[in-house]
């Protein structure tokens, strides 16, 4: 059955509710958070690039570090460390089910909520030593 | 017997992308490790970045992360966009961008190597 139509888009078909139907657990919010926080990695990753390529060709100038001290710009690096160990946290989770453990559901929901804390003292310890 | 996986792109995709995360993970203990011995809490040693050695790191870093992201929008993009052409261009796009922001950081790098050590 084909599935596109002329216009290269997908025939609408009806479907099955989902989204509507289905209690929130832990295991689907943390998955579509780890592929959140992946889409906004990426996007400090270019930031990052092109800052550093910057601040290279400049030879790290003096000038441009007093921006550096300014809260709006600490604030986005704990908003992009705090993204970085989430889905640190999270992928490591997922690792550990590629080699085959923790595949109960009571596993799953504890892994979880470690995943949740082990995030949350990461970005602590980072943001206290390296940011604040 | 192992099957050798050639063809299957999305076996490879697959593979590629644990590989990537680990070497990540790996790589951020070891950096985390030497950077907390150089660094304190004031912005002005962030200039140890222009050690040599941890500049290489810092960039090997960047690099492996851009794979893996690059990896893991592709398959956002393959998962959310459903119209053939605006798939292949938001592809190509990010294929381009990559590229051009990967060369960029690495003329940076071999410019600051050469010109100030």
């Amino acid at each position: 059955m084909k599935n596109l139509n002329q216009n290269d888009s997908l025939i609408k078909r009806p479907i099955s509710p989902h989204l509507a139907i289905y209690r929130i657990q832990i295991s689907s919010t943390l998955s579509i958070l780890h592929r959140i926080s992946g889409i906004i990695l990426f996007l400090g990753l270019f930031l990052l690039a092109w800052i550093l390529s910057f601040l290279l060709i400049s030879n790290f100038d003096d000038k441009y570090f007093y921006l550096a001290n300014a809260k709006i710009v600490r604030l986005i690096l704990i908003f992009f460390s705090y993204a970085f160990f989430f889905h640190l946290s999270t992928g490591v989770r997922h690792l550990i089910w590629d080699f085959g453990y923790l595949f109960s559901v009571k596993a799953i929901n504890i892994s979880g909520f470690c995943a949740l804390i082990f995030s949350f003292i990461l970005t602590f310890i980072f943001v206290y030593y390296f940011i604040w | 017997m192992v099957k050798k996986i050639k063809d299957e792109s999305s076996a490879r995709h697959w593979i590629y992308q644990r590989v990537s995360a680990i070497l990540l993970l790996l790589i951020f203990v070891i950096f985390l490790y030497f950077f907390c011995s150089a660094l304190s809490r004031t912005w002005d040693k962030i200039a140890i970045i222009k050690d040599p050695y941890y500049l290489c790191f810092i960039t090997l870093f960047i690099l492996i992360s851009f794979y893996h992201a690059a990896l893991g929008v592709k398959v956002i993009i393959e998962d959310y966009i459903n119209s053939v052409r605006c798939r292949n261009f938001f592809l190509q796009t990010l294929t381009v961008l990559s590229t051009i922001t990967i060369i960029v950081l690495l003329c940076a790098v071999i410019y600051s190597l050469i010109f100030y050590g």
